[in-house]
């Protein structure tokens, strides 16, 4: 369907740079897991991707295709093939699920065209049966009241539903219970034709036990540090992340360092300094 | 000769093809009605004994009561009970007039009545209705007005509930001109329930005022006043709400709630809600949340691929949602999605 290539990728959010120079390429029906310590800058490159307000693109590219998806807006970029499961979807009261997923569905035809009404109940019905979701689903208001489970498998529902070329899901597996789990994972692998491709976040090996990746990469300090296959998630599944912080050098691992634990240290020295003084 | 439905504007002719009852009212008189049995009509003010219950101190209430060009009352027999809503179509183009309907609903009656204002020129329509709610009668009174970009207007209900009656009063201002509405409501009876629901869309340079004013002056009254409403590019739209509830009057509610989004960086709207209670024993409450639309909400429509003008439409839609219960027919429910449409998308 589509090669997504990210070079030298760096971006900001309120003057503080988050993402330092990622580079990643996906080619057509890949599937690649990226991981890391938390803050590392992984879901801020998923909202880079998608076009977020928020972030600023300081340097860098991204195609898709070969066509610049920097230049497009949030919704162009849509149309144009992407989606993102995101890792906290948002609540929208007053606007119906059905609503909603039939307007996207829209957006993608020809103006004045629609979906018919009869083939979006069939795929919607199916959808919520595959995902094992309540059947009320089409009418209640959008992620309003949902539980974090539930959250999670309207992500997949909308990316049933919606078809896209580059599927990214910001750590799909949180908030899952091991049922909901292992048919989140099934409705991936459904949707893995060999031209699909997907960017998975995750902390864990066990999604990926479910879900086949082709590779997977670790985030640190808003860049992928380190690449392979599979075996890279067991040794950090066993070993965690010292090893690799350790091979590439890096103490602390997040995008914002935080001298906290440093400062704590100093106050902690001459609390028990003046204690061993006063002795 | 009178007027059919049929030859009325366009836009409002199959609004009144679908009514089953009707009462059809331009150019300062009474063009047709179909109305069922057991409700009569007459072309004249109210009768003094009830008028008595509609003393205003509003100047502009008083003037309209005394000054207007058509004046009619309706009266619904008592314990009646219609199939269907009344509509009543009043098109205010091509005068500056007033308008002022008494409905005289008797005990145990049980009836809808559905109002559209209309106009589209550049006049000016002063429309005044009094409802008396006999003892266990329930009312549903909607009111929808859209009226011209040009065109000034007051919209005046006074509402008199009496005892165990039900009364629900839900209004929607969906047009371009300049307006101000006024709902002011009195509980007389013992356990008399009312609600006053009201939607305003402002858009232009629009200025939109809507008054609601719900008095308890029985115990155990229950009153609700609920605002929604959308401002944008440079409208004014405010809300004064006021629930009152008198010494003595115990075990009564009054509750209110105003919500508001503001669209664009020059529309403003305003909410003063105003609870004024002389009694102990009572239970009341009031809030106002007014802001622009989410930007993460936004965003993640936009993220499935909604333009922003679509992701912001279905948004409005459903902070609006309270507009669907004024939508008793398929051709009611398209018109109010299109005017809709007008003022907000873009
Ligand atoms: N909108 C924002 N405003 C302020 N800081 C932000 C914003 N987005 C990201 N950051 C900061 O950037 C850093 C990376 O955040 P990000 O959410 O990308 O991490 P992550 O790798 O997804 O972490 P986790 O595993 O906990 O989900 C964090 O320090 C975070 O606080
Ligand atoms: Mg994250």
């Amino acid at each position: 369907m589509a090669t997504l290539e990210i070079k030298n990728l760096h971006a900001k959010v309120d003057d503080q740079e988050i993402l330092k120079g990622v580079n990643l390429t996906i080619e057509e029906g890949q599937t690649h897991a990226i991981m890391g310590p938390n803050g590392t800058g992984k879901s801020t490159l998923a909202s880079v991707i998608m076009g977020h307000p928020r972030y600023d693109v300081t340097e860098g590219t991204i195609t898709l295709d070969g066509v610049n998806v920097l230049d497009m807006s949030t919704d162009e970029r849509a149309r144009a093939g992407l989606f993102l499961a995101m890792q906290a979807p948002q609540e929208v009261p007053g606007v119906t699920n059905s609503d909603f997923i039939k307007t996207a569905m829209n957006a993608r035809l020809d103006e004045g065209e629609n979906v018919s009404l009869f083939k979006f109940i069939k795929k919607f019905d199916q959808a919520v049966e595959k995902l094992k979701m309540r059947e009320d689903l089409p009418h209640r208001f959008l992620n309003d009241g949902f539980s974090g489970g539930e959250k999670k498998r309207n992500e997949i529902l909308q990316m049933r539903m919606l078809e896209p070329a580059i599927a990214i899901l910001d750590e799909i597996d949180s908030g899952l219970d091991i049922d909901a789990l292992k048919t989140v994972g099934q409705n991936v692998t459904e949707m893995q034709d060999g031209k699909r491709s997907f960017m998975m976040i995750t902390h864990y090996q066990r999604l990926l036990d479910y879900i086949k990746a082709d590779y997977v990469h670790v985030m640190m300090q808003g860049r992928i540090v380190k690449s392979g296959t599979v075996d890279l998630v067991r040794s950090i599944d066993e070993n965690g992340y010292d090893w690799i912080k350790e091979e590439v050098g890096i103490q602390d691992e997040r995008v914002v360092p935080q001298n906290d634990d440093a400062d704590e240290q100093t106050v902690l020295g001459s609390c028990a300094t003046r204690e061993a003084m006063e002795k | 000769m009178q007027v059919s439905p049929n030859n009325a504007p366009e836009l409002i002719a199959p609004l009144l093809n679908e009514a089953t009852y009707m009462l059809y009212i331009s150019q300062g008189k009474i063009q047709s009605n179909t109305l069922p049995e057991g409700i009569t009509i007459t072309e004249s003010t109210p009768k003094d004994a009830l008028h008595a219950n509609f003393v205003s101190d509003d100047p502009l209430v008083s003037h309209n009561q005394s000054n207007h060009d058509t004046a009619i009352t309706l009266e619904v027999k008592e314990g009646i009970t219609l199939d269907a809503p009344i509509m009543i179509m009043i098109d205010g183009s091509n005068y500056d007039y007033t308008v002022n309907i008494t409905y005289d609903i008797h005990p145990r009656a049980c009836i809808d009545i559905h109002e559209y204002l209309y106009s589209t020129s550049d006049h000016t329509l002063n429309y005044l209705s009094q409802t008396h709610v006999g003892e266990q009668a329930q009312v549903k009174l909607i009111g929808i007005a859209n009226l011209d970009l040009m065109s000034t207007s007051s919209v005046q209900r006074l509402v008199r509930s009496q005892a165990s009656s039900h009364t629900e009063v839900r209004t929607a201002q969906l047009g371009n001109g300049r307006t101000k509405q006024d709902v002011d409501m009195d509980l007389l009876g013992e356990h008399a329930y009312g609600e006053v629901r009201t939607v305003a869309v402002a858009s232009g340079n629009q200025e939109v005022l809507i008054n609601t004013h719900l008095e308890h002056k029985a115990k155990q009254t229950e009153g609700y006043i609920e605002h929604y409403g959308v401002a944008a590019d440079e409208s004014y739209l405010g809300f004064e709400g006021t629930g009152k509830i008198h010494k003595g009057m115990s075990q009564s509610n009054a509750h209110q709630s105003n919500n508001g989004v503001v669209l664009g960086e020059y529309a403003r709207l305003d909410a003063n809600p105003l609870l004024l209670i002389d009694e102990y024993d009572v239970e009341a409450s009031h809030g106002a949340a007014i802001g622009r639309i989410d930007e993460e909400q936004l965003y993640y429509l936009m993220s499935r691929g909604l333009s922003e003008s679509d992701a912001q439409r279905l948004i409005i839609n459903g902070f609006l949602a309270p507009l669907k219960s004024m939508m008793e027919n398929d051709v009611m429910r398209d018109h109010i999605q299109s005017l809709l449409a007008n003022k907000t998308g873009r």
